[in-house]
C-alpha cells in the first residue's frame, strides 16, 4: 500500500565506526561466530552478504556472500571499513521504523534527488594540544543530493597552501530496483601521515602540509604537570627535550587522517494532504579508528556498553540472558589470551609500573607471580567459560571490581577483575556498573537454576 | 525487511547495518579510554553540565561558558568536580608504598591530590540515565597546585546547581510530537571532538601502550605455546621477524629494541609491519 | 578390616572420663552391617571389633607410638582424610538440594542452603590444602587419598555416607562441627537444642555418637611443640598452596601456608576454628550466609530445615552411588547403582575429573611456585588452573548427573549423583615426564569418554561436552611439548 505521508527520518546504525586502510577496496562483510564444535575456543570468522557498490555510478552491483573473508586485498594493502548509513523512517503515527526506499519516496511524488545530505568531520588532535583554533582540521562537504564520490579535505588555517588532510570520502548511494533503499557509504582515510614540510618528515611517507611559519605545532611541547593537558599527555610524534632534568617532548609536527563527526540528511516536501511543507532531518555519528587487528577477538568494555548504560541506566531489572554473561567472560577471554600477563605482571610493567610512576605506590606484582603465565591464566578463565556452559558461573561474578574500588590499590583491590588493564580514569579497569550488575544477576539467577532444577523441563 | 519499534532505542544502538561488518559497530570500540582507539570516550562528559566543560580525564573545570551566572563563573578559577547529586566523582587512592607496608593514602605524583577522578560513565550512570535535561547538585573544590599542598579548607568547597545536557539527542516528528533517538546529542561532541585527545595511532602510543588496554583489538602476545617447561611463549606482536620458523621468544617492549618496529617504520608501512592476528596466530 | 590408617591406630582417653562406656556402645554398633560399595571389596564387620573405638573426646595416636615429628605426620594424614570425606559428603549433599518438588516460595531458601553448604565444602577444601602445607613444612608425605569402602567408623567423626540432604543427616554435620560442649552451660535452650540434635545425630550414624573434628587438631598443635625446629622446612614455603593462587576472592576460604611452628599452630588453629566457630547465633534466616563458622551454617540449614513429614528438598539422588557394572552382592549398595548406562557415563566422567582434580593438586603441590616475578617460571600456574577447571567440572557434572535417571527404565524418579569413587592410585610418578603423561593419558580417556557420551547427549548437554573436548585438546596441547611429543 502506497504511503501518504513521512513522519519522521533516522539513520541507522547512529553511531557507525570506520577504520583506516589504504585499500581501494572496502572491507567486505563477515560474521564471528562461535564454533559448536569448541564453544571455548576461538571464534569463527565467516563470509557474510556484501553490498558490492560501483564507484562511478554509485549503485549497488549486488549481495554477495565472497568465499573467504580477506582483510587485505591482492596487493597486500589493507581494506578500510566503510559502514553503511540507512535512512529509516515512519510513515504512521504508531508505525515502526522502516528502511526507506525510493518507492516510498515516489508514492510522495518525490525521488531520491530530493534528500540531502551533508558530512561535517573533524580532526582537532593539534588544536587540543596547541589551544589554536587555526589548528583544526575540518571537512565539510555542504549539502548534496548526488551520486559521484565525496571527498572529504580535511582544511585547516595552519596548513600551507591548497593542502588539506584527505579523511576519507562519502558516497549517497544511488537506489536502483534490486537495491531501494537510501544509505551513504562513509570510506575513512587511508591512514597517512602528514607533517611540515623539511627535513623532520621521517620519511617520503610524511605528506607536507603543515605550516609551520603559521601555527606552533612544530616544536610544541605539552607543559609540565599542566591541568589542561591530555592523559596522558606527549602521545604525539616527538623529541625529548635533550636539556638535563627536562621531560618535555617536543612534537615533529605531524597528523594524522583519523576524525569523528557527523552526517546529516534532510528531506523537504509538501505534505499533500495538510497542503504544508515539512523538513525532516535525521543525523548519525562517525568515527574513524584503526584496524582490528584481532577480529575474531572482541573488547571487554566497548563504547557499546556505554551507550547502553547511558540509555538504560546501571541497573538491570529485566533477567539477564545467560548468553550475554558468557559473552563477557568470552571477550574476557579474547582479551586474556592475546596478553602476556607474566610480562605485564611485572612491576616494571603495566599496571605495576604505572601504579608506582602515578601514585607512588610500592612497585610490586599485582597478581601472584606463581599463576599468572598466560596459558596458566588463560586456561583459567577457559575453565570459567565452560562452567557457564553448563549453567555454573564460578568465581567470576565474586572478583568483578566495581567502579568506586578503584582508589583501592592494596594487593586484594588490584587482584579483581578485569586484572592488569587499564581503565578509563588510568587506574586499575572496572566494567560498567551495568555489565557488573548483569554479571551478579546472572550468578544469582544460575546459582536458583542449579537449586531449582526442573526435571519436566530437562 | 522488518520494522524496528522507534521506541526501542536498544535495538536500534545495536543495529549493525545491511552489509557492514561487526568492525564498523560501537561494540567493537574500545571504551576503557585511555587514550582510547576508535574515540576516546571520556569525551562525551566533557560537556554533560550546560554552561561548564571539566576536563577529559579529570575533574577539573577548564572553562565556562561567557553566560554562566557568577556563582559558575567562579568555578574557572581552578576548580574540580566533586560530586553530582550526592554522588562522589572521585574516589581516595590508598596502598602500600613499600612492599608488604601499611595501606596509607597514595596522593598523585603530579599534584599530590590523594583523591582521583573516577570515570564519568560509572560515576554519573544514574545521572546521566535519570536527570537529563534538570539541574542536579554539583559540589567543587579547589583544586591543588602541582607539588603544592591540599587547600584544606572545607570552605573551599562550593555548590552549584547545573543542568545536564541529555546525552542522547529528541528528535521532533512531522506533527510536531517529540520522540527520543538513539544518537548521540549534537550539542555534546562537535566533529572532531570524541577523538581530540586521541594520539595518533602510527607515530605514538600504539606502539608502546601495550596490551594493558585493548589485546583484543592491538594484540600483544600471537602465536602461543607452551614451553618444555610448561610455561608459555610466543612472540610481541611488535616483533619485526615472525616468521614460522622464528624462534619463539617474546621480546619485552622497548621502544629502543631494534628486534621491535620502529615508529619509523609505522609512518612508513605501517600497514606492512602489523599483522592480522586469527585464532591467536599471525595470519597472513 | 582395618583400612590403611587405623590399622595404625589407637585412641587414648582423658583419665576423667570413663572411655569404657563408649568404647563398649561404639563396638557394639560397629557390629551392625556396614555397607560395602566397591565390587569385589566384602564388609568384614567382625573384623571392625578388632579396631579399637574412641570414646567421643578421645585422642587418636600411631599404635606403636612414633617419633614426634612423623606422629604429627601420622595425624595430619588422618585429618587430611577427615576434611576429603567431610569435603565429599558436603559436595553431594548440597548437589542433592533442589528440584521441581520443592515449593516455589521455599526454592530461595533452598538455593540459600545449597549457597551455604557449597561455601563449607569449599572451606573444607581449604583445610585441606592447608594440611597439606603443614605436611609440607614437616616435610611429611602428601595425601589426597581417601578410605574407600567400607571406611572405617572410627576414623571419621561420623559413618561416611553419600546421601541428599536430610534433617538427619544434617544432624550429623552440626554435631560433626560443634564447638566443645563446655561452651554450653547445661540447661540452657541452646544445650537442650544441641542434646536434641545429637540424638539425631547418633540415631542416623548407626547409633554411633557422632565425633567432633577439633579435638585432632588440637592433639596435632600440642605435638608440634615438641618437633624440634629444624624438622620445620621454612623453604617448602615455594611449594605450599597461598590464598593469593587458591582464595580466588572467596572471603572465608582460609588457605594458610606456614613457615615455623607459630604460623603451623596458627594454621591449625584457623581451620579448627572455622569448623567450630564459637557462636550458637547463626544468621538469621533471611540473611545471606555470613557466619564464620561450620557449625554455625549447618545449624543455620538444620533449623529452617522442613522435619521428615514436610516437603523434599532435594532431589531423589541415589545414597552412596556407583558406577559398577555388576550388580552388588550387598542391597544397600545396590540401590546405589546407577545401572542406566548414559548415566553411569557420566558418573564414569565425573570420577575421572575427580581422579584429574586430585592429580593436579598433588603436581601443584610437588612443583616450585615463584615467589617474586624475577624467579624461573614453572608449570605451578598451569596446575592450579587446571584444579580449578576440575572443580568447576564436577560441579557441572554433579548437576547433569541429578537430571538424569538412574536406572535403565529412564524414570526421574530415581536419578543420579556423583559417586565420588576413588582412582584406583593417587600415587604421583616420581619422574616429572611421567606426571605429564599420566596427566595427557587422563585427557585421552575422559575424550574418549566424552566422545561416547555425545552420542546420546541431551541437547542441553551437548555445548558443555564440546566445550570440555576442546579444552581437553587444548591440554594436550600444552602437554606434548613438555613430554618431549
Amino acid at each position: 500500500m502506497p504511503i501518504t505521508r513521512i513522519l519522521e527520518l533516522r539513520i541507522l546504525p547512529p553511531f557507525a565506526i570506520g577504520r583506516l586502510g589504504s585499500s581501494p577496496d572496502p572491507m567486505d562483510n563477515y560474521e564471528v561466530a562461535i564454533r559448536e564444535d569448541d564453544p571455548v575456543g576461538f571464534r569463527q570468522i565467516l563470509p557474510a552478504d556484501t553490498l558490492v557498490v560501483d564507484r562511478g555510478s554509485g549503485e549497488i552491483t549486488g549481495l554477495v556472500k565472497p568465499p573467504r573473508v580477506q582483510f587485505r586485498d591482492a596487493a597486500g594493502r589493507i581494506r578500510p571499513v566503510s559502514p553503511f548509513l540507512e535512512v529509516w523512517a515512519r510513515f504512521e503515527a504508531d508505525g515502526p521504523l522502516l528502511p526507506l526506499t525510493a518507492h516510498h519516496l515516489a508514492d510522495l511524488g518525490l525521488t531520491p534527488a530530493d534528500l540531502q545530505w551533508s558530512a561535517h568531520l573533524g580532526n582537532i588532535k593539534v588544536f587540543r594540544r596547541t589551544g589554536d583554533t587555526h589548528d583544526k582540521v575540518e571537512a565539510m562537504t555542504g549539502p548534496f543530493s548526488d551520486h559521484t564520490v565525496r571527498e572529504l579535505h580535511g582544511l585547516c588555517d595552519n596548513f600551507l597552501p591548497d593542502t588539506f588532510l584527505f579523511l576519507g570520502s562519502v558516497q549517497y548511494i544511488k537506489p536502483t530496483e534490486a537495491f531501494p533503499e537510501i544509505r551513504l557509504r562513509f570510506t575513512p582515510a587511508p591512514g597517512k601521515v602528514y607533517g611540515p614540510p623539511g627535513p623532520d618528515g621521517a620519511s617520503d611517507n610524511v605528506v607536507p602540509v603543515y605550516d609551520p611559519t603559521r601555527g606552533h605545532w612544530v616544536g610544541f611541547a605539552d607543559p609540565d604537570n599542566s591541568r589542561l593537558s591530555t592523559n596522558p599527555a606527549t602521545i604525539y610524534a616527538g623529541r625529548a627535550d635533550p636539556t638535563p632534568g627536562s621531560d618535555l617532548w617536543f612534537s615533529r609536527g605531524f597528523l594524522d587522517d583519523e576524525c569523528d563527526g557527523i552526517i546529516d540528511v534532510q528531506l523537504t516536501y509538501t505534505e499533500k494532504a495538510a497542503g504544508t511543507q515539512k523538513t525532516l532531518g535525521a543525523y548519525a555519528r562517525v568515527s574513524v579508528g584503526p584496524p582490528t587487528f584481532a577480529p575474531d577477538s572482541f573488547p571487554v568494555r566497548t563504547v557499546a556498553d556505554e551507550l547502553e548504560q547511558a540509555m538504560l541506566g546501571p541497573d538491570v531489572d529485566a533477567p539477564v540472558a545467560q548468553g550475554e554473561v558468557a559473552e563477557i567472560v568470552r571477550r574476557v577471554i579474547d582479551t586474556v589470551r592475546l596478553m602476556n600477563t607474566e610480562v605485564m605482571n611485572r612491576p616494571t610493567q603495566g599496571m605495576g609500573r604505572m601504579d608506582h610512576l602515578d601514585v607512588a605506590r610500592a612497585a610490586e606484582p599485582i597478581q601472584d607471580p606463581s599463576i599468572i603465565d598466560a596459558l596458566a591464566i588463560r586456561s583459567r578463565h577457559e575453565r570459567v567459560l565452560l562452567a557457564l556452559e553448563s549453567g555454573t558461573l564460578a568465581w567470576f561474578a565474586r572478583v568483578l571490581r566495581d567502579y568506586d574500588e578503584v582508589g583501592d590499590l592494596s594487593d586484594e583491590g588490584r587482584r579483581k577483575m578485569p586484572s592488569l588493564m587499564r581503565g578509563a580514569d588510568a587506574r586499575h579497569l572496572a566494567l560498567t556498573r551495568r555489565q557488573v550488575n548483569k554479571v551478579r544477576a546472572a550468578a544469582r539467577a544460575l546459582l536458583a537454576a542449579e537449586a531449582n532444577t526442573d526435571h519436566t523441563e530437562g | 525487511m522488518e520494522g524496528v519499534d522507534p521506541k526501542n532505542l536498544s535495538a536500534q544502538l545495536a543495529y549493525r547495518g545491511v552489509g557492514n561488518p561487526p568492525s564498523s559497530h560501537p561494540d567493537t570500540c574500545i571504551s576503557n579510554a585511555f587514550p582510547g582507539l576508535e574515540m576516546d570516550f571520556r569525551n562525551a562528559w566533557k560537556r554533560i553540565f550546560v554552561g561548564i566543560e571539566i576536563h577529559e580525564a579529570s575533574n577539573y573545570v577548564v572553562k565556562v561558558d561567557d553566560d554562566v551566572d557568577d556563582d559558575v563563573r567562579v568555578l574557572a578559577n581552578g576548580y574540580l568536580l566533586v560530586s553530582v547529586d550526592g554522588e562522589p566523582v572521585e574516589v581516595s587512592v590508598t596502598g602500600p608504598q613499600v612492599p608488604g607496608g601499611p595501606i596509607m593514602p597514595l596522593p598523585d605524583t603530579a599534584f599530590n591530590d590523594p583523591k582521583m577522578p573516577i570515570e564519568r560513565s560509572n560515576a554519573l550512570a544514574n545521572v546521566i540515565h535519570q536527570k537529563a535535561g534538570k539541574e542536579v547538585r554539583c559540589v567543587f573544590r579547589l583544586a591543588p597546585q602541582p607539588g603544592g599542598a591540599l587547600p584544606a579548607n572545607e570552605d573551599d568547597r562550593i555548590e552549584v546547581m547545573l543542568r545536564v545536557r541529555p546525552f542522547f539527542a529528541t528528535g521532533l516528528d512531522a506533527d510536531g510530537n517529540p520522540h527520543k533517538l538513539a544518537v548521540i546529542n549534537r550539542d555534546i561532541a562537535e566533529p572532531g571532538q570524541l577523538s581530540e585527545s586521541l594520539c595518533s595511532p602510527w607515530q605514538n602510543d600504539y606502539r608502546e601502550c601495550g596490551c594493558y588496554y585493548w589485546a583484543a583489538s592491538r594484540p600483544d602476545f600471537v602465536n602461543v605455546e607452551s614451553r618444555p617447561d610448561g610455561t608459555s611463549t610466543g612472540h610481541n606482536w611488535m616483533q619485526r621477524d615472525r616468521t614460522p620458523t622464528t624462534p619463539k621468544v617474546y621480546i619485552v617492549d622497548d621502544r629502543k629494541d631494534p628486534r621491535l618496529v620502529t615508529y619509523d617504520e609505522l609512518f612508513e608501512d605501517w600497514e606492512g609491519k602489523l599483522r592480522f592476528e586469527i585464532s591467536g596466530r599471525d595470519a597472513e | 578390616m582395618p583400612s590403611r590408617l587405623t590399622r595404625h591406630l589407637q585412641w587414648t582417653t582423658t583419665p576423667e572420663l570413663s572411655g569404657r562406656a563408649y568404647t563398649e556402645t561404639r563396638a557394639m554398633a560397629a557390629m551392625r552391617p556396614q555397607t560395602a560399595r566397591v565390587q569385589g571389596v566384602s564388609t568384614d564387620a567382625l573384623a571392625l571389633l578388632a579396631a579399637p573405638n574412641a570414646p567421643t573426646d578421645a585422642r587418636p595416636s600411631h599404635d606403636p607410638p612414633l617419633a614426634v615429628r612423623e606422629e604429627a605426620i601420622y595425624l595430619l594424614h588422618i585429618a587430611a582424610e577427615v576434611e576429603h570425606a567431610l569435603m565429599v559428603q558436603y559436595l553431594y549433599a548440597a548437589y542433592s538440594l533442589g528440584g521441581p518438588q520443592v515449593p516455589p516460595e521455599d526454592r530461595d531458601r533452598v538455593r540459600r542452603w545449597r549457597e551455604s553448604i557449597l561455601g563449607i565444602a569449599r572451606e573444607e577444601m581449604g583445610h585441606l590444602v592447608t594440611v597439606q602445607n603443614i605436611l609440607l613444612l614437616l616435610g611429611g608425605p602428601l595425601t589426597l587419598s581417601r578410605e574407600d569402602f567400607p571406611v572405617p567408623a572410627d576414623l571419621y567423626p561420623f559413618t561416611f555416607r553419600l546421601e541428599p540432604l536430610t534433617q538427619r543427616s544434617l544432624a550429623k554435620y552440626v554435631i560433626a562441627e560443634m564447638p566443645d560442649e563446655s561452651n554450653f552451660q547445661p540447661g540452657t535452650p541452646e544445650r537442650e537444642e544441641l542434646d536434641r540434635i545429637k540424638k539425631v545425630a547418633q540415631l542416623d550414624n548407626d547409633d554411633i555418637p557422632v565425633d567432633r573434628v577439633g579435638i585432632l587438631y588440637q592433639q596435632i598443635i600440642d605435638l608440634l611443640n615438641a618437633v624440634a625446629s629444624e624438622d620445620f622446612d621454612a623453604d617448602s614455603v615455594r611449594f605450599q598452596a597461598r590464598p593469593d593462587e587458591w582464595g580466588l576472592g572467596y572471603q572465608n576460604l582460609i588457605i594458610l601456608s606456614a613457615s615455623n611452628l607459630a604460623e603451623a599452630q596458627a594454621a591449625l588453629r584457623s581451620v579448627a576454628e572455622q569448623g567450630e566457630g564459637a557462636s550458637m547465633d547463626p544468621t538469621p534466616p533471611t540473611a545471606l550466609p555470613v557466619d564464620p563458622s561450620h557449625f554455625g551454617r549447618f545449624l543455620n540449614v538444620y533449623r529452617q530445615f522442613p522435619d521428615a513429614a514436610g516437603w523434599v528438598p532435594s532431589h531423589p539422588v541415589p545414597t552412596n552411588p556407583t558406577t559398577a557394572s555388576m550388580p552388588h552382592e550387598d542391597p544397600d549398595m545396590e540401590q546405589g547403582r546407577i545401572t542406566n548406562e548414559q548415566t553411569r557415563m557420566w558418573g564414569q566422567l565425573f570420577n575421572l575429573r575427580y581422579k584429574m582434580l586430585l592429580l593436579y593438586l598433588l603436581h601443584a603441590c610437588s612443583t616450585s611456585g615463584r615467589l617474586t616475578a624475577n624467579e624461573a617460571r614453572t608449570p605451578r600456574g598451569l596446575l592450579v588452573s587446571w584444579a580449578f577447571g576440575e572443580m568447576y567440572n564436577l560441579r557441572s557434572i554433579a548437576d547433569i548427573l541429578t537430571t538424569l535417571p538412574q536406572h535403565e527404565d529412564g524414570s526421574l524418579e530415581h536419578v543420579g549423583g556423583a559417586p565420588f569413587e576413588m582412582p584406583y592410585s593417587l600415587a604421583l610418578p616420581d619422574r616429572e615426564a611421567s606426571r605429564w603423561r599420566f596427566h595427557r593419558d587422563s585427557l585421552t580417556t575422559s575424550m574418549s569418554l566424552t566422545a561416547e557420551i555425545l552420542k546420546h547427549a541431551e541437547p542441553a548437554h551437548r555445548p558443555y561436552l564440546h566445550g570440555l573436548q576442546g579444552l581437553d585438546q587444548a591440554a594436550q596441547n600444552i602437554i606434548f611439548p613438555i613430554i618431549g611429543g
